[in-house]
């Protein structure tokens, strides 16, 4: 009895832990700015004023902060554009090196995986130089694409890894019993290696998205101008500019972490198993 | 015997087909990764001022020397250190904390692993500017810490005086909590998944040669847990030298030089100063450093798995 | 329907040799089984009949159709797996059909066909669970079902019964044989379990590092076993080994003299063997063939008679000894000895009522007409004695 009081406090401290954070300011952005100032927890008249901000097409307000509030929808395709190519990059580079890796034995397939490990620890400051420079060369400043190709190299390694621990776990018979059962290599493939691992595929999609979503360095390198700004850039404005009351910028933070939060909810028990397995085992 | 071709063909290319599967992986990455690598590298070596664009020439390691006479670098560097140590600490301290509670079986456990994810969805710039909330002037965080330094300052009769973010200790030590706050859940769902590999028997022959449950954490999880302890440790000490975003929106490298991490340092040395032969130098400095970190922890992972196997 | 040949075949993995240099011809509806220890290339060979590895050299033949290059799903085979690899997420009908589904039959015709195997596999009851909902025995049941629905020529099993647990095991071994009986196939069945091969075959293939080490139905395997390694990995329990030498008496009588024990033999045996004295050989005997015997106050070695309790009643045999039990085992049906034989462990067959323990000193009779004679050296039968 006593245990399990223990434990039900130890949970609540776990979930307070994660969540009050978000959950505050989840609430600011229902709070009319008066509100904020009294430093309450729970609005006390909620309105969704300072999101009206965000959906403001016509340009009408003149509040500080509008400026670029307005951008916000369309910051939001941007990262959704780029999100969802490094996605597909990620999943059709990482599972054909993944599967070769874990089902085709080479020579030196220890030296690629020493390779992708190696390309995984280093520092994004480290090559942001060159890559702004090379950026720059082929003219691809300010382009969805500069993006989404510096954001799949910095998830692909890890994208690998983690397909290649998940593919693994499939016991070759199945494939073996596919061939026998009538099935071309590609058929084996398509027809049973693919839909066993649907959930790891998932996993690591959502993992490069997400993490495309939130990545920072290059994006706000790579992006001047709206046609190409995802939404964390856009974002980062709000800590340049003082007076832009945190009601607003509140909100702007609930609606960029919406659609990651929403996945990983969604997906949270692929992603926990995918990921959690493929690192340690 | 046409039939039989493309079988033959499959078999003579044994070799072939998983390098021509790897090769669009190694092609972005090599593009991408190992020639700005290259490169970066290069420019270290040279004077590349962008200001001065008609002054670019071979001086050698004049950069690093001067990077390494500067007190700049060795104040970022420090910073960088314990920030990264405090993390890595925090973190596994932390994470392993929620794994431990999420193995065992209580109902709601579900609600807790879904809210689990919550601080890594989140992105770092939002996070940034998320605790610039909770410790600006008005935030919840604040009025917190306010009132317990002055409960502090009542009970002791002293008289410390919170300044919140305009504090230098505040400000770092806010970051590396904002920080840490967001690397939890990735770090925990590695625990996890070790602390499921351990088999029940291991537990159950414990209790049976009557070791408490104190015993049990030290003698059987922990040594299981080794592996998973070190692969965070390199994850987030990775993670802790590159910290970049959070500083950017939470505290802008301030107050002073408070919060110059590294990574900060050297996105001041190329965007402000434009500055890239320093800059690279620079970041070549983080990678050595990263890199010397994560071999001490390769070989402490490999010697373990000697020591085991 | 199909009679299986294997030409020379050989298989290298790298450097190691796992299949060398194989020939075998598999009867149309024969029960053949490849037995072997882990390592021994059996499943390597296996894997070679159904295409899934390609030989390194010689040539499979399935009637006269050259199959050495046919990918498997252009053979006319089916197998079952140790793993049975069922394929998680189809439900077991599918699971079933699949095959049929490869190849371009019907739904209707499916159907049907589905029903009859599971009908034959008795799992008509689980046509619509997933894999992961089914036991042990009824995924073994499945994967047979998958197997058979097809109606191959050439039937493969990759020790299908090795993951089950003994009760289960015996219940599937008995299914395994009506299944054979009722179907027009050719079975080849791989497993590292001699009693499985023994109660299955037709004829067996015990193969040990990649070579045929004897082919033959179970009983000749048993009953004369081509070289010791054949004599010890064939029956339960091992068959005992001794070491000793040919010698020649003065009478010219011909024993094998070892340490502690001496086992006379018939003249015209050794002539037959063609060898001369001196010879080193390995005398093997099983648990059954020995006899035993308590020892008696006036006997010694060379006693005529004794009170015997084993192997031939109402002739005369001589002991081969004295020796001193070790181990006591009961089975029920049956008393297993293990007595001490000049150093050697000696396992000893022997009715349950008998009272021998621990401690006690007997005589030991082996049965002359059941021994078998091996080459000290190369382990290689010297001699078919029968």
């Amino acid at each position: 009895m006593w245990r399990r009081a223990s434990l039900y406090i130890y949970a609540l401290a776990a979930v307070i832990y994660l969540t009050l954070p978000f959950a505050w300011v989840a609430a600011v952005s229902f709070m009319p700015e008066r509100e904020v100032t009294q430093q309450r927890w729970w609005p006390e008249e909620p309105t969704i004023g300072n999101y009206s901000l965000y959906f403001d097409v016509e340009g009408q307000s003149a509040d500080v902060g509008a400026a670029i509030a307005r951008q916000f929808p369309r910051a939001i395709i941007n990262s959704l554009i780029i999100g969802s190519a490094v996605m597909l990059l990620n999943l059709t580079c990482g599972s054909l090196a993944a599967y070769a890796l874990a089902r085709l034995p080479f020579r030196g397939n220890l030296l690629l995986l020493l390779f992708y490990l190696g390309s995984r620890s280093v520092p994004g400051v480290a090559i942001m130089i060159p890559m702004y420079l090379l950026m720059r060369s082929y003219g691809l400043l300010d382009t969805h694409l500069s993006v989404i190709l510096s954001h799949t190299t910095f998830t692909l390694p890890f994208t690998i890894w983690i397909l290649k621990g998940y593919f693994q776990t499939v016991p070759l018979d199945l494939e073996r019993a596919a061939r026998v059962d009538g099935c071309t290599p590609l058929g084996a493939l398509v027809r049973v290696f693919l839909p066993v691992t649907t959930p790891g595929l998932v996993a690591v999609g959502i993992f490069a998205f997400i993490a495309s979503w939130g990545e920072f360095l290059f994006a706000l390198l790579f992006t001047t101008t709206i046609a190409s700004r995802p939404v964390t850039v856009l974002a980062s404005d709000f800590a340049q500019e003082l007076q832009v009351p945190f009601t607003v910028i509140a909100a702007g933070g609930v609606l960029v972490i919406l659609l990651p939060l929403v996945l990983s909810f969604l997906f949270q028990r692929l992603i926990i198993q995918g990921i959690g397995g493929s690192v340690t085992g | 015997m046409t039939v039989l071709r493309p079988f033959h063909l499959m078999s003579r290319t044994r070799d072939l087909l998983p390098l021509l599967l790897n090769l669009p992986a190694v092609i972005l990455l090599l593009a991408f990764i190992a020639y700005p690598i290259g490169i970066s590298f290069w420019m270290s070596l040279h004077r590349y001022n962008l200001r001065r664009p008609d002054q670019v020439y071979f001086h050698g390691l004049e950069n690093y020397a001067t990077i390494l006479a500067s007190s700049e670098f060795w104040n970022a560097l420090w910073i960088s250190l314990y920030f990264t140590f405090m993390a890595v600490l925090l973190v596994i301290v932390i994470a392993m904390a929620i794994a431990l509670l999420l193995h065992e079986s209580f109902r709601g456990r579900g609600v807790v692993r879904a809210l689990l994810l919550i601080p890594w969805a989140i992105p770092g710039v939002v996070n940034g500017l998320m605790w610039v909330g909770l410790l600006g002037d008005y935030g919840a965080f604040n009025a917190m810490l306010e009132d317990s330094v002055a409960a502090v300052n009542y009970l002791f009769g002293i008289n410390i005086v919170y300044t919140g973010m305009a504090s230098p200790f505040v400000a770092l030590n806010a970051a590396i909590g904002a920080h840490v706050w967001r690397s939890v859940p990735f770090a925990c769902i590695i625990f996890l998944a070790a602390i499921q590999a351990i088999p029940t028997e291991q537990y159950r022959a414990a209790r049976v040669d009557g070791a408490t449950s104190w015993n049990r954490f030290r003698f059987i999880t922990l040594p299981w847990l080794y592996h998973a302890v070190l692969v965070v440790a390199i994850f987030e000490t990775m993670n802790g030298f590159r910290a970049f975003d959070l500083i950017y929106a939470l505290t802008g490298g301030g107050p002073g030089d408070a919060t110059h991490v590294i990574a900060w340092q050297t996105y001041k040395e190329a965007f402000a100063r434009l500055d890239f032969g320093g800059a690279n130098a620079y970041s070549y400095l983080i990678t050595l450093i990263t890199m010397t970190l994560a071999i001490i922890y390769i070989r402490l992972l490999y010697r373990r798995g000697l020591v085991q196997g | 329907m199909a009679r299986v040949r294997l030409n020379n075949l050989t298989k290298h993995f790298g450097d190691v040799v796992a299949v060398d240099d194989v020939s075998l011809d598999i009867a149309d509806r024969e029960f053949l089984t490849l037995l072997g220890p882990s390592g021994c290339g059996k499943t390597t060979l296996l894997n070679m009949i159904a295409g899934l590895e390609s030989p390194t050299a010689g040539e499979v033949w399935f009637d006269d159709r050259n199959v050495t290059a046919v990918p498997p799903e252009r053979r006319d085979i089916a197998m079952v797996f140790q793993t049975y690899a069922l394929y998680p997420h189809m439900h077991v009908f599918d699971n079933v059909a699949f095959g049929l589904k490869m190849r371009g039959v019907p739904a209707e015709d499916r159907k049907k066909l589905v029903q009859a195997a599971a009908k034959t596999m008795e799992i008509e009851h689980l046509l619509d669970r997933k894999p992961r909902a089914l036991s042990g025995g009824q995924r073994q049941r499945v994967a047979l079902a998958r197997a058979i629905v097809r109606n191959p020529g050439v039937f493969l099993l990759d020790e299908p019964l090795s993951n089950l647990d003994a009760q289960l095991r015996v219940v599937m071994r008995t299914e395994l044989k009506r299944l054979h009986g009722e179907l027009e196939m050719t079975f080849v069945y791989v497993t590292h379990d001699q009693a499985e091969s023994l109660i299955l075959s037709d004829r067996i293939v015990v193969m040990k590092e990649g070579t045929i080490q004897q082919i033959g139905t179970p009983e000749s395997i048993y009953d004369s076993p081509a070289n010791t390694f054949v004599a010890g990995f064939v029956g339960s329990p091992p068959i005992n080994l001794l070491k000793g030498v040919l010698e020649q008496t003065g009478g010219g009588d011909w024993r094998v003299v070892g340490e502690g024990f001496s086992c006379g033999m018939a003249t015209s045996m050794v002539e037959r063997m063609g060898q001369s004295a001196g010879r080193e050989v390995s005398l093997g005997v099983r648990a059954e063939d020995i006899g035993v015997g308590e020892v008696q106050s006036t006997a010694n070695s060379d006693s005529e008679t004794a009170s015997e309790t084993g192997g031939q009643s109402g002739t005369q045999v001589r002991s081969v000894g004295r020796a001193e039990v070790v181990v006591r085992e009961p089975m029920g049906s049956d008393l297993f000895l293990t007595v001490d034989v000049g150093g050697s462990n000696v396992k000893v067959r022997t009715r349950p009522e008998n009272r021998m323990d621990r401690g006690d000193n007997v005589e030991l009779y082996f049965d002359p007409g059941k021994i078998h004679l091996f080459d000290g050296e190369s382990g290689e039968a010297l001699l078919d004695i029968r």
